[in-house]
């Protein structure tokens, strides 16, 4: 890591001058407080998708319809995907970049300082849209998160507040990922040139670059469905020569890298967490930096494997296989480095390393089942059951959320000025770790045994699995309340922590007091 | 005001990438609508 002239109680202040109360979280153009509304956002959100979670499972605790009505089911697992992926897991990468970026490259605040403040502001009414469309006639949309036409071109007007909410936060994501980039190429400290950036910046680096590619093609399917449904169009109406296949071609050119966008900022996190426990510099560096790139790059090359089902010639299939199962050498190499960071590493296990550790563990499995799925004719036999359910939540709950909870106990004390309660988080680690894998191993079995995905009754031969995936939801739900438990008291006290939180934690973020100052690096550092 | 070249290069960028931004989602849109599929 490299050294640092800098005199941190003269680099910043403290105390926050201007509006207080609520005036002065609307008006805010501080990354801290931006980050910190991004997080809470994300968190409520994150809370909102777990009840619709739950109430599926609910349902599908046994065979029958009990608990809801068919169509309401098809809406809860729709807004579930959708509030998960839009309100949950993206914006809440989003805080942490917003929170660490410039603190990690020594910049004063992010390049847009008001553009931050609009790209936050616009989350909570895309999220009104979207939740309120549960009380309009008919009901939110039903389509899947995936949107699909036909189906969404005939949803009732759910479907619009859907559409105007993905626009809102489609332009929320775009304008944060603009002012990410920026921030990185032009706003880093002297001496911080690209390759001495901490992993995280890189990562999110890549990221924001997929977003500004993929959101407006989304923006671009979502928008044509809406002229499909109000103004005359046939893009995706097969009645008037459109073609309904070309939907999830275009959705998917967004899907893909939209996987990526939800991944690559949780290697970012335990990058920076796995050599801090392991006392060690991060194996590799240069390596995960091309590996980054090359997931990105192929990303964009892969979209079709999402549609082997729908027919396409031998040779489509045979590209998209290929090019699918080539990402699995970059991400192997990142494991590969996780992993040989830890080898003969003075390692201990305090609960941020603990979630990392548990997130190499569980996303691998998802990984490997995605190549699973790389495979076509496995593929055309998987599609739509709960094998794929299994495997994107390995990849998304596993990889996303749990990196997610490393990065928060890890950088908990920069962020409230106390340590969070080391036994709270490895109970909340274990519990989730156990619920987990109760809730989503067994959909593996249930897949491949054939049960289809967004059904909300089943045959008899599948009750036994459903039932124990329904307990471990139920106990993977309660489990995060620990969390809260555990934010709560890290904010309103704790054992205080010092500027470096973490013994052997790298970077110019632990060059400054915990909880860092309202303003900080306002006098770059020289990094040498 | 003074012109300070660190902010003149950070709106520089930002519109450049807004601009790649805008183009994409015209692309999409314009594409099957001009050409068809």
């Amino acid at each position: 890591m490299a050294t640092l002239t800098h005199d941190p109680i003269h680099a910043g202040h403290a105390a926050h001058h201007g509006p207080t109360g609520l005036m002065r979280w609307l008006t805010t153009t501080n990354h801290k407080d931006i980050g910190t509304m991004y997080m809470i956002f994300s968190f409520i959100m994150f809370l909102s998708g777990g009840v619709m979670a739950l109430t599926i499972r609910a349902e599908l605790f046994q065979p029958g319809l009990q608990v809801v009505e068919p169509e309401f089911f098809n809406q809860l697992t729709t807004m579930h995907g959708l509030v998960m992926v839009f309100g949950a897991i993206m914006p809440a990468f989003v805080g942490f970049a917003n929170w660490m970026i410039p603190l990690m490259i020594g910049a004063s605040d992010m390049a847009f300082a008001r553009m931050n403040n609009w790209s936050f502001w616009l989350l909570p009414p895309a999220a009104i849209l979207l939740l309120g469309s549960f009380f309009v006639p008919g009901g939110a949309t039903a389509a899947g998160w995936t949107l699909y036409a036909p189906l969404s071109v005939q949803m009732g007007m759910g479907m619009d507040l859907a559409i105007f909410a993905i626009h809102i936060m489609g332009i929320s994501s775009i304008m944060g990922a603009i002012n990410i980039v920026v921030t990185v190429l032009n706003m880093r400290a002297p001496g911080m040139t690209m390759m001495k950036m901490p992993l995280f910046c890189w990562t999110w680096l890549i990221t924001a670059y997929l977003l500004i590619a993929v959101m407006p093609v989304l923006a671009g399917a979502v928008t044509m469905i809406l002229t499909d449904r109000h103004f005359g169009t046939s893009f995706f109406n097969a009645a008037g020569g459109g073609d309904p296949v070309m939907y999830q071609h275009i959705f998917w050119f967004f899907g893909h890298p939209e996987v990526y966008i939800m991944i690559l900022p949780a290697f970012g996190i335990v990058s920076q967490i796995i050599p801090t426990f392991a006392r060690k510099p991060l194996f590799g560096y240069a390596s995960m930096v091309y590996a980054t790139a090359s997931i990105a790059i192929l990303s964009f090359a892969v979209w079709a494997h999402h549609m082997f089902a729908t027919g396409m010639p031998a040779a489509g299939q045979l590209f998209f296989m290929y090019a699918t199962m080539l990402i699995a050498v970059p991400t192997g190499v990142k494991v590969f480095n996780w992993v040989a960071t830890m080898w003969r590493g003075a390692l201990s296990f305090e609960s941020p390393m603990l979630w990392a550790t548990g997130f190499i563990f569980v996303f691998t499995i998802g990984g490997f089942t995605g190549l699973i799925c790389a495979i076509a004719p496995i593929d055309i036999q998987v599609q739509d059951t709960y094998y794929v359910v299994a495997h994107f939540h390995y990849v998304l709950v596993a990889g996303s959320l749990f990196a997610l909870f490393a990065g928060a106990y890890f950088w908990l004390p920069k962020w409230t000025g106390h340590m969070p309660s080391e036994f709270l988080g490895k109970l909340h680690f274990w519990c989730s770790m156990v619920f987990f894998n109760i809730t989503f191993f067994p959909m593996h079995f249930l897949g491949l045994a054939g049960m289809p995905r967004r059904i909300p009754d089943y045959a008899l031969q599948f009750a036994d699995f459903n039932a124990m995936a329904s307990v471990g939801a139920f106990g993977f739900g309660l489990s995060q309340l620990i969390f809260l438990v555990v934010l709560v008291k890290c904010v309103r006290g704790g054992r205080k922590a010092e500027a470096r939180a973490w013994e052997a934690a790298e970077g110019l973020e632990w060059t400054v007091p915990s909880p860092a100052p309202h303003h900080t690096f306002e006098v770059a550092p020289v990094v040498r | 005001m003074k012109s300070d070249p660190r902010r003149a290069a950070n709106i520089r960028t930002g519109l450049l990438l807004g601009a790649v931004a805008l183009g994409f989602f015209l692309f999409v849109i314009l594409k099957y609508k001009v050409f068809g599929q």
